[in-house]
């Protein structure tokens, strides 16, 4: 068997979810999902040259081509979401190859549903994305908004309403009552007025807003646990004031308090505070996790499988996590096809503890594959029986959402 | 598929025993593993049978996961090395089925092959007096026979001290050696966890005129301070790793960062599925890979499948050379090691090769032991 071309397709959702299929002269294809980064399908497609022709069955061998090809540009960052995409897809090509699920070539599997959390967002949740963070307003959002919030940035201060308490709890009653037992909110927005977006700090003020943000989610939410993400914002001293301020709440856990490259503050916070700390979404392969060990480490884990290094890099982790005793808790913003191989991952190792899933706003999740019910039920990923990953993308559902401007499966951009 | 039984078959060899182990399926397929346990076999016969009788007996062989924390976790004791050989031949039978079941070699199943010839390095040559001029013949021999690396435990029954005679002694084999073999064939000092760390620091710098490719064990598995103290005394590379039995157990001395050389056994250290993991935190950590190897023709065709599919795996351990040759007609397609000291990548599915119990049968139990402490133990039985 051969490989004969490696595609992408880009999907408008939240986020843009990339799809990279590997297609053989054998006629069997597998797909794979990407984390969303700038250029990204240009990176998959100049990786082609060293994939075409090649023996879809020697996935290791050829994921460690494309990282020796790249060693001059590359420690993590858009040139591994595109490897993690083509090694999910040739994982997925070669169960699919042998007539198995995926899990069943990963040793087994540990449960036969896969718990997920709901990344929830209180307010108006509908929002998207583009791969530099900038929102943009889609056509399956519906009617746009009389104001524009096309130059609007995540990472800027923005309005409060959504972030009141009262919201929070709403959201969480809402999300816990369609079956998830597993929630995580925001915590680090908005900037109040006399807050300094780069000084990294937490004001009184706000300090309190967040301790009453997050009472209401978690009582709200109860029996369903609740996670808190803050996005890497904080200086170290503040975000342990924060994370001990929350001790008496019994949160899942407390994510990326301080930025992603200064690994000893999140490892230092973690040894003082009783607040479960979570981190690993900024992180790349095995190597970065036992350097953030070797600094004492965090509580659990939470690498993102469609930007990490691959599914096989993610079972890596999973098992040194294991010897230190340390549960995962992989990050996933992906759509249905990601989620499914995240899932089957997660199925596999046996210190798993919850998935994301961050698509709750997109009414064409479940249309995108042929699963014939939805992918999560009941705040579950029941594993399908079927080969590979076990669905199939729905072309006609999936030529729909693309990008225009973005090539689909090899046929050339429909518009800009 | 829905393993049925557990059929165990112990060869005996004039200094070890071989256990083989095959797990019969109810589509009839026999899934093969063999483990070379030191001085312990009816113990481990023991195991595998109270262990398969409640873990392995009516499971999908697919389930090799949980297979290894049913035995290294839930079953509540720590693994140590009668289990986690139990475990290896258990997993590894498992991984010959699977193989059979999908039509593929085992090392196409782990994620494809980095390799497609193996280097080995030959043990069990020695078996002789220790005397230099004998022993740099014997390795001669060895390197004529294609191998480009060759083992030696010149160190006599020395335990804890060495006196000046036996360092002259070792250090005079160790030279013979050398000049016999020349400056481009790789030459591992064995030490056998013998020393105290101040004695195997004064005995590597003896030794590093001679640019060994690494010092093996030279103090107990267990003295982390003693490896700290050799890894100050010299720049030579420290193998160690064949008496580390579990992921766990690898922590100190990765973290402390006094290893370079990985050698764990994958026949004691819970087959593929544990071997897998130890693979990719060695590379993480950027270390080398040298499966220490004692087994007859199945274990060594489980770690050259482990070797082809493992990126970070420098060179393989391999006796049945010089050693029991015979044993390679215990099964029909033995691995064997090639005029460019290589064992080849193998194509059939599974481990691809089949027990032939009738040969077997000629070579019954002999209970003999090996003691690494006590004068001779070179001769291995002969």
């Amino acid at each position: 068997m051969r490989i004969t071309s490696v595609t992408t397709a880009v999907i408008e959702a939240n986020f843009d979810w990339t799809l990279v299929r590997v297609d053989t002269d054998e006629g069997i294809s597998g797909i794979g999902e990407c984390f969303c980064a700038p250029g990204l399908t240009a990176t998959v497609r100049d990786l082609c040259v060293l994939l075409e022709g090649k023996d879809p069955c020697q996935i290791e061998p050829l994921v460690q081509t494309l990282h020796l090809a790249t060693a001059h540009v590359s420690g993590g960052g858009t040139v591994y979401h595109a490897i993690s995409g083509i090694e999910a897809a040739l994982w997925d090509l070669n169960a699919r190859a042998l007539e198995v699920p995926l899990w069943r070539l990963f040793g087994g599997r540990f449960r036969d549903r896969v718990r997920v959390y709901a990344d929830c967002h209180a307010g108006d949740a509908l929002t998207s994305l583009s791969s530099v963070l900038v929102s943009r307003h889609l056509p399956w959002m519906g009617p746009a908004p009389e104001q524009s919030h096309a130059m609007e940035v995540h990472w800027e201060p923005g309005g409060t309403e959504e972030y009141l308490p009262e919201a929070y709890a709403t959201r969480a009653s809402e999300m816990a009552a369609r079956g998830f037992t597993a929630l995580k909110f925001d915590l680090d927005l908005p900037l109040l007025p006399n807050e300094d977006l780069y000084a990294r700090t937490i004001s009184s003020a706000q300090l309190e807003r967040q301790v009453a943000l997050a009472e209401a989610a978690v009582a709200a939410a109860a029996p369903a646990e609740v996670a808190f993400d803050l996005h890497w914002r904080y200086a170290p001293a503040d975000a342990l004031r924060l994370a001990q301020a929350l001790e008496h709440l019994p949160l899942l856990w407390l994510e990326d308090p301080t930025p992603p490259q200064d690994l000893r503050s999140v490892a230092s916070l973690s040894a003082r505070t009783s607040t479960p700390v979570a981190t690993g979404e900024n992180m790349y392969r095995l190597a970065d996790f036992a350097a953030l060990v070797d600094l004492g480490g965090v509580d659990i884990y939470a690498p993102d499988i469609q930007k990490v290094g691959g599914l096989s890099d993610v079972r890596r982790i999973a098992a040194y996590a294991d010897v230190h005793s340390r549960p995962l808790a992989p990050h996933n913003i992906s759509g249905p096809i990601g989620t499914l191989a995240s899932a089957h991952v997660c199925a596999s190792i046996p210190n798993f503890l919850v998935l994301e899933w961050h698509a709750a706003s997109v009414p064409f999740f479940d249309e995108l594959v042929t699963l014939g019910r939805p992918v999560i039920e009941d705040g579950y990923v029941a594993l399908p029986d079927g080969p590979g990953i076990g669905v199939e993308l729905d072309l006609d559902v999936a030529r729909r959402y693309a990008r225009p401007d973005e090539p689909f499966f090899g046929e050339s951009p429909t518009g800009k | 598929m829905r393993i049925r039984e557990i059929v165990t078959t112990v060869v005996g060899t004039p200094w070890r025993e071989l256990t083989f182990v095959e797990l019969v399926a109810d589509d009839g397929r026999r899934g093969l593993a063999e483990v070379r346990m030191v001085n312990k076999t009816d113990t481990l016969l023991a195991c595998i049978h109270e262990l398969g009788s409640r873990y392995v007996v009516d499971s999908d062989p697919f389930d090799v996961e949980r297979l290894a924390w049913q035995i290294g976790f839930a079953d509540y004791g720590r693994p140590g090395e009668v289990v986690q050989s139990a475990l290896a031949a258990f997993d590894t039978a498992c991984w010959d089925l699977i193989g059979q079941e999908l039509g593929r070699p085992v090392w196409q199943l782990l994620g494809g092959g980095f390799r497609e010839r193996v280097p080995a390095y030959a043990n069990g040559w020695y078996q002789a007096e220790r005397d230099p001029a004998a022993i740099a013949e014997l390795a001669a021999g060895v390197t004529a026979r294609g191998y480009r690396g060759l083992k030696l435990d010149p160190f006599g029954a020395a335990s804890r001290e060495l006196p000046p005679a036996e360092l002259r002694r070792a250090v005079g084999i160790v030279a013979a050696v050398r000049e016999a073999v020349g400056p481009d064939v790789a030459l591992m000092i064995e030490m056998h966890g013998r020393f105290t760390g101040a004695v195997a620091a004064a005995v590597a710098a003896e030794l590093e005129p001679f640019a060994p490719e690494w010092l093996e064990e030279p103090v107990p598995p267990t003295d982390l301070g003693g490896f700290r103290r050799v890894r100050a005394a010299t720049r030579l590379p420290i193998a160690t790793g064949e008496r580390v039995h579990e992921l766990a157990g690898f922590r100190e001395l990765i973290e402390a960062g006094v290893v370079d050389v990985v050698q764990a056994d994958l026949t004691h250290f819970g087959g593929f599925t544990g071997m897998r993991k130890l693979a990719g935190w060695a590379e993480a950590y950027n270390l080398a890979l040298a499966p220490h190897n004692v087994c007859g023709p199945v274990g060594t065709a489980a770690m050259v499948h482990f070797a082809v599919a493992t990126p970070g795996v420098t060179v393989l351990e391999h006796f049945n050379d010089f050693a029991d040759a015979w044993v390679s007609g215990l099964v029909d397609a033995a691995p064997a090691v090639g005029e460019d000291g290589c064992f080849g990548a193998p194509d059939a599915p599974g481990l691809g090769l089949r027990l032939d119990r009738d040969a077997c049968a000629e070579h019954p139990r002999t209970r003999r032991t090996l003691s690494l402490f006590e004068e001779g133990w070179e001769r291995r039985g002969e």
